[in-house]
C-alpha cells in the first residue's frame, strides 16, 4: 500500500499541464517531451478546463505508461487567467512549492498573491512563486526562495532569495536578520560579503538603490520608495 | 514496547556508526535491553567497532529473507549480555530491504528489546529511506562544520516530510581549541540553524580512533567523551542532564564554569 507519509515508498509525483486552446495531439506530444528520460513517476494532469473524450484519455493513459510512469489522476482547474497556479511537487520526500507561472495577460495582479510558508525552509527545499512570499522561520543555507514578488522571512535568512524574479527591481527582502548567501532582487545579484554578516540589529531590508542592491535597517516607509 | 531510533547524517564519517556503539554500550550499562542494526548494506563496520565481526553467522538479509530466524542473527556483545547487534549482509546491496520489511523488522525487535538503533548509512537514497521507515524516532549526526550541517539540515527537512517532526540532535567531534579561535563554528551556532533538539555535544578525542581500531566503544574507556555519551544515554530515558561544556575544554575556567553549571 503506498504510504504518502513516507518518501521512497512510492515514486515522484508530478503535476503536469495540458494548456487550454491548444490542439489535443500537440499538447500530448508536448507532455512525452516532458516525460522521456524521466524516472517512472506517479502523473497527475491538469487539464485546465478542458473536456477530455474517452478516447483521448485512453491516449493520455497510454503516453504516460509508455515512459514507465502512471497516471496517477486528471484534476480539472477552473480558468486560470491571469493568475498563477501553486503546485506542490514531491522529489525524495522533501517539500518543494512551485508555481507554475502561466501567461498572465495583467502580471501586476501576480504580485498581490501571497504564499505563506510556516516553518524552517531548509537545505535542498525549494519555493517558487508568481506573487510575494512570506517564510515564518528560518531560510537556512542550501535552500531557496523564488519570488515575483517582495520576500518576507520573520526569521533569518542563510541561503538564496530571489524577489522581483520576473524582473521587478522595485522588489524588496525584509527579514529579521538578513545573511544570505546570495541576493537577488530583479535582475541585481548580490554576494555575502567576505567579511562576514553585520552585527546583531533589528529587521533590516534589501532592496534597489541606484542599481545597486543595499541593505539596511527596516523602516515602516516602505511604500515611500 | 521499545523504541526504535535511527541514528543519520547525510554526509558520511561524521560519526554515525561510533555514536550507534557508543549509544549502545551506555544505554546497556544502564540495563536497558539494546539492539543495533547495521543498516549499511555492504558496507558494514558496526560488527568492527564493536569487535564482533568473527561471530557473524547470519546478517540482516538472512533475516529478511527468511534464511534464519531474528534470533540466530542476533549477536551478543562480549561484554554485555543485554547488548545485542544485527550485522548487515555484506555480499548484498542496499536495493535488497524494502521499507515495509523493515518496517515489520523494527516490530518484532521492538518487541523484544527497550532500544533499537539503526545505524543508518551515509547519503539521502534507499538506503536512508528504508532505515527511517522502520524508526520511531531520529538523532542527527553532525560535526561543527558547515558542510555537515547543511547535510544535517537536508535530513532533517527529509525527516520531516517522512513525519520525524522532532528530530535528536548530537554534535561530534566539537575542538575547543578551533571554537576559540573562532575557526570552527559554535555548539549554539549549529543548534541555531538546524533547530532541533540538542541531544548531546562529543569532545573530539583521539581515543575515539584508537578503540574502533580496537573494537571496544570509547565508553569503556572513561574520560570526557565516555561522559558525553553516559550522559546522553541517560537524556533518552528522560533524566535532566546538564549539557557538558565540551567547548571550555579542560582547564581552570572550564572546571570552574562546569562547577557552576554553564554550558
Amino acid at each position: 500500500m503506498r504510504d504518502p507519509g513516507r518518501p521512497g515508498d512510492s515514486p515522484r509525483e508530478i503535476l503536469l499541464h495540458l494548456p487550454d486552446g491548444q490542439d489535443f495531439s500537440r499538447a500530448l506530444e508536448a507532455l512525452d517531451r516532458q516525460l522521456s528520460g524521466a524516472d517512472p513517476m506517479d502523473v497527475v494532469v491538469d487539464i485546465g478546463t478542458r473536456k477530455l473524450s474517452t478516447r483521448e484519455l485512453l491516449r493520455l493513459e497510454e503516453a504516460i505508461s509508455r515512459h514507465g510512469s502512471r497516471l496517477l489522476r486528471v484534476t480539472e482547474s477552473p480558468s486560470r487567467k491571469g493568475g498563477s497556479t501553486l503546485r506542490i511537487v514531491g522529489s525524495s520526500g522533501s517539500r518543494h512549492r512551485e508555481v507554475v507561472e502561466e501567461e498572465s495577460q495583467r502580471p501586476s495582479e501576480d504580485f498581490e498573491r501571497t504564499l505563506l510558508h510556516k516553518g524552517v525552509l531548509r537545505a535542498g527545499q525549494m519555493i517558487k512563486y508568481g506573487g510575494n512570499v512570506v517564510i515564518l522561520g528560518d531560510v537556512n543555507p542550501g535552500a531557496e526562495v523564488i519570488a515575483g514578488g517582495d520576500v518576507v522571512v520573520v526569521g533569518t535568512v542563510r541561503g538564496l532569495i530571489h524577489a522581483g524574479a520576473r524582473g521587478n527591481s522595485a522588489a524588496i527582502v525584509v527579514a529579521l536578520r538578513l545573511d544570505p548567501v546570495q541576493l537577488r532582487i530583479g535582475r541585481h545579484f548580490s554576494r555575502r560579503p567576505e567579511d562576514g554578516p553585520t552585527e546583531e540589529g533589528g529587521p533590516e531590508m534589501a532592496w534597489v538603490q541606484d542599481g545597486r542592491i543595499v541593505v539596511e535597517e527596516y523602516r515602516s516607509d516602505v511604500r515611500r520608495r | 514496547m521499545g523504541t526504535a531510533l535511527v541514528v543519520t547524517s547525510g554526509k558520511g564519517g561524521v560519526g554515525k556508526t561510533m555514536v550507534t556503539a557508543n549509544l549502545g554500550v551506555a544505554l546497556a550499562e544502564l540495563g536497558k535491553l539494546v539492539a543495533m542494526v547495521d543498516m549499511d548494506v555492504g558496507l558494514r563496520n558496526l560488527d568492527i567497532i564493536m569487535g564482533l565481526e568473527n561471530r557473524i553467522v547470519y546478517d540482516l538479509n538472512d533475516v529478511i529473507d527468511g534464511q534464519c530466524k531474528l534470533q540466530q542473527a542476533l549477536i551478543m556483545d562480549k561484554r554485555f549480555d543485554n547488548l545485542y547487534l544485527l550485522p548487515a549482509a555484506q555480499t548484498r546491496d542496499k536495493s535488497s530491504i524494502t521499507s515495509r520489511q523493515m518496517r515489520e523488522l523494527c516490530a518484532e525487535l521492538k518487541d523484544r528489546f527497550d532500544f533499537v538503533l539503526l545505524d543508518c548509512p551515509a547519503g539521502i537514497e534507499h538506503g536512508f529511506t528504508v532505515s527511517v521507515a522502520g524508526a520511531d524516532e531520529a538523532i542527527v549526526v553532525t560535526t561543527p562544520e558547515l558542510n555537515a550541517v547543511r547535510d544535517a539540515d537536508r535530513v532533517i527537512g527529509l525527516l520531516e516530510a517522512a513525519g520525524h517532526r522532532n528530530p535528536y540532535l548530537i554534535i561530534n567531534r566539537v575542538r575547543p581549541r578551533l571554537v576559540r579561535r573562532n575557526q570552527s563554528l559554535r555548539v549554539q551556532e549549529v543548534v541555531d540553524i538546524l533547530a532541533v533538539g540538542l541531544l548531546g555535544v562529543i569532545p573530539e578525542d583521539e581515543r575515539v580512533v584508537a578503540s574502533m581500531n580496537l573494537g571496544e566503544p570509547v565508553v569503556l574507556y572513561g574520560g570526557e567523551v565516555a561522559h558525553a555519551f553516559r550522559d546522553i544515554a541517560r537524556r533518552m530515558l528522560g533524566e535532566e542532564v546538564p549539557m557538558l561544556p565540551v567547548e571550555e575544554g579542560r582547564g581552570v575556567l572550564g572546571a570552574l564554569r562546569r562547577m557552576m553549571g554553564i554550558g
